[in-house]
This record gives structure tokens, C-alpha cells and sequence, in this order.
């Protein structure tokens, strides 16, 4: 740490700047890491609590978005774990009603989000969080590694495996309309 | 700064992959989900109270004007200079000023403008207390702002926002399972941080928490107290959904 100084590292980037250039990226993020509709705005803004806190820490030798990543695969865990979240559901109900004609385009997203996530839940948190920032968020693998502080090779078989059971588990709901 | 690895795979969402359209259709509506402008401007608004005792954060609450959010997170830096170097009534006086433009209905973007520019004002003075202090002032440093302390000594804005924060995560999450106890945490809340940059969202989980349990004349004197303290917060719609559903 003391070597990176030789070179006057660059002032921390502000606050303000990182809370509007990802606060739509760390809302996505958390959905798809399974925090309820209800949910993601506390948890945003348990995200960017710890980002506050730990901005003048922030070193640069991972990409500020990596950072920021990182921070939201842990509140999404620590979420996660806590016992009432557990037993709820993990995704919201599928909007109903009167459908006009965007509304049923809505409709079609919020359906294909729901078998998403229902898709997603099946996978633990670690293949979660692998497979959601490559295929989701669309990090480079290299990247997906630094936010999750896993070697490289860990992240390749946690993605193969996500997609493995992903794969399997879409066939078997879209071929015999099974629950 | 990392370049492609190529043993990475086509992702799946990728029309070049052969993953089943259903898939593909689901990462692309997962992918689609960003919030909204309410919603972002919500969370702003939910992040200013960090930073601003006082004020409603939720007043400042067009998008664009997020850029305020840190100006009044220096404010707070600035008066918490104030605080260690003994008090200074102009600086207080600052704080003031920009709640009372925030609170003013009639100009919202006025009230934003007036905030940043005392903010900036207060910048400068943080900046200068931090120079006085020999750190280098740097755009957006509460923590070199508060060089008085030891450089790895625990920040006393921090540790206390972290406090307050704990007691209010677990009042809300009382609130799912027992109104009785989120009560009790946020009545403990209002008890160590009465004016704390939470206390809105204190005050409407205890309005919630009185809600459930049908203690509907306390709720809705707490309610209006709400709304007298902070007349445009970005929680009244909530308060008002609260209040109807209990048929209030």
C-alpha cells in the first residue's frame, strides 16, 4: 500500500459523481442478486452508506464500477441471509390488471423478470453473483474476480456451473410448464 | 483496464449464443430494469438525510440536483470542523439557511441553487479548517476535513451514522414481524438521535409501528407532526398510503 504513493495517486473520486454514474447499475445489481422490489432502496442506500464510507479508501487498482460491485454482491448477501428474507418469496408477484397495448409489453418484461429471478434463486449466492455481472451486468470475467476477491479460475467454474443449471432449469420450465 | 479474456464465453444474452430465447428474453428484461427517475430521485433523497441533519433531503429532490447531496454532505463536514474547533454561530446559521430555502415550497430549483451556494461557502471553510490543519484540501474528503483526528483513528461522523443506521435497519425489519418492538427501536432511536439524519425514516417507521398496531390516534398525531417538521419529504406519499390503508 505504502508503494502505491510514490506514484501521488489521484484524489478519490467524489461522491456525488459515483452515487449518478452508478446508482442505476447498483439498483439493477441488487434486484437481480435477489432483493425484493420492496427492498432495493433501502438497500441501495445501504450500498452507498458503505461507498461513502469507504470512498477515501478507494485505491483505484480495480475499475471504481468493480468497487462498487463488490460492495453491492455483500449488502445482497448480508441481505440474503437474514432470516425473514429467507422465507419470503424472492420475487415480486407478477403485475395483473387491464392491459392496454404497453402495458402488455410491461407485462411480457415483468414476466420474463420473474421467471428470471425465480430462475436465479435456484443458484447459491456465489454462482449467483458470478453469473449476474457476466451475463447481467456484463463484466469482464477478469472483473467479475476483482469484485468477488476470487481467483480467476474460481469464477470460470462457478459461471460454468450457474449456466449449467440456468440452462436446465429454463428448459424445465418452459417445456412442461411445471412450477 | 482488463482486457477480454478469451476463454470467456458468448454470453448467453448474446444473439450469437445459442442459450433458448426464453433465457435470452429474461436477461434482457433483468437487464432492462433500471429505476426510474422517482425512484432514483426517492433514493437521493433517502441518501440526503445522511448528510444534512436538519433539512429534508427530499426537498432537493429533482435528479439533476443530486450534485446538491454532496454539497450538503460539506456542510455537514464544514459544521462538524465548527464542532471541533468550537462553535461558530455563522456556520450553524448556514445549515439553517439552506433548510429554510429547502423548505420553501415555491422554489424548489431556487432552494437547490441556495443550498449549493452555501454549500460551496461551506466547502471553502472546510477547506480552509482543513488546510489550517495541514491536510490537503481535496473536493470531497469529510474524513481529510476532519484531520484533527489521527488518520486511522474511527470518524466520529461515520461511527455515528453507522450507529444510527444499525438502530433504524432493525427497527424496520422489526416492522414486518412486530410492530411492538420496531416501536420500541424507533422510540430508542428518537431517544439517541432525536434530530439524527435519520429521523425521518425513524418517524415513519413509528408511525407504521403505531399504524399496525392499531394505535390510530397516536399514529395520526405523529403523522401530523411529520408533516408540520418536514412539509415536502419525499415519505408523505408512503405516510399517506400507511394512514389510508389502516383506514385512517
Amino acid at each position: 500500500m505504502l508503494s502505491t504513493l510514490a506514484t501521488d495517486p489521484p484524489a478519490p473520486p467524489r461522491f456525488d459523481e459515483v452515487f449518478r454514474a452508478h446508482a442505476p447499475l447498483v439498483w439493477r445489481a441488487l434486484r437481480r442478486l435477489g432483493v425484493r422490489e420492496a427492498d432495493v432502496e433501502d438497500l441501495c442506500q445501504e450500498v452507498f452508506v458503505v461507498v461513502h464510507r469507504k470512498l477515501p479508501e478507494f485505491e483505484g487498482r480495480a475499475k471504481l464500477s468493480t468497487w462498487v460491485y463488490g460492495i453491492c454482491v455483500r449488502v445482497a448477501s448480508d441481505h440474503r441471509k437474514r432470516a425473514h428474507v429467507r422465507h419470503e418469496s424472492q420475487h415480486d408477484a407478477v403485475p395483473e390488471g387491464r392491459q392496454s397495448a404497453p402495458q402488455l409489453n410491461e407485462l411480457a418484461q415483468a414476466q420474463a423478470r420473474v421467471l428470471l429471478d425465480a430462475v436465479l434463486a435456484e443458484l447459491d449466492d456465489d454462482k449467483r453473483a458470478v453469473f449476474v455481472l457476466y451475463e447481467i451486468e456484463e463484466l469482464p470475467m477478469a472483473e467479475v474476480a476483482v469484485a468477488l476477491n476470487t481467483p480467476l479460475q474460481t469464477a470460470y467454474s462457478r459461471l460454468h456451473a450457474a449456466r449449467k443449471l440456468v440452462t436446465e432449469s429454463i428448459a424445465r420450465r418452459t417445456a412442461g410448464g411445471a412450477p | 483496464m482488463t482486457e477480454p479474456d478469451e476463454r470467456e464465453p458468448t454470453r448467453l444474452s448474446s444473439a450469437a449464443s445459442d442459450a433458448d430465447p426464453a433465457l435470452r428474453a429474461a436477461l434482457a428484461a433483468g437487464r432492462a430494469e433500471v429505476p426510474s427517475e422517482a425512484q432514483l430521485s426517492a433514493l437521493a433523497a433517502k441518501l440526503g438525510p445522511l448528510a444534512i441533519p436538519a433539512a429534508s433531503g427530499a426537498t432537493l429532490g429533482a435528479w439533476p440536483v443530486v450534485a446538491g447531496l454532496v454539497a450538503v454532505i460539506a456542510v455537514v463536514a464544514a459544521v462538524a470542523v465548527v464542532a471541533l474547533n468550537g462553535a461558530s454561530p455563522g456556520h450553524v446559521g448556514t445549515v439553517a439557511s439552506a433548510d429554510g430555502a429547502a423548505a420553501d415550497a415555491a422554489a424548489a430549483d431556487a432552494a437547490a441553487d441556495a443550498a449549493a451556494a452555501d454549500a460551496a461557502a461551506a466547502v471553502d471553510a472546510a477547506a480552509a479548517a482543513a488546510t489550517d490543519a495541514d491536510a490537503a484540501p481535496r473536493p470531497f474528503r469529510p474524513h481529510a476535513v476532519l484531520a484533527a483526528a489521527p488518520p486511522d483513528a474511527p470518524l466520529p461522523l461515520a461511527a455515528d451514522l453507522e450507529a444510527e443506521l444499525a438502530l433504524l435497519r432493525a427497527a424496520q425489519d422489526a416492522l414486518r414481524t412486530d410492530a411492538a418492538r420496531a416501536l420500541s427501536l424507533a422510540d430508542e432511536h428518537a431517544r439517541r438521535f432525536a434530530d439524527g439524519t435519520l429521523a425521518q425514516e425513524r418517524e415513519v417507521v413509528a408511525i407504521e409501528a403505531l399504524a399496525a398496531l392499531s394505535r390510530s390516534a397516536e399514529a395520526r398525531a405523529r403523522a401530523e407532526r411529520f408533516t408540520a417538521r418536514w412539509p415536502r419529504s419525499a415519505h408523505a406519499r408512503r405516510l399517506a398510503v400507511v394512514l389510508g390503508d389502516a383506514g385512517l
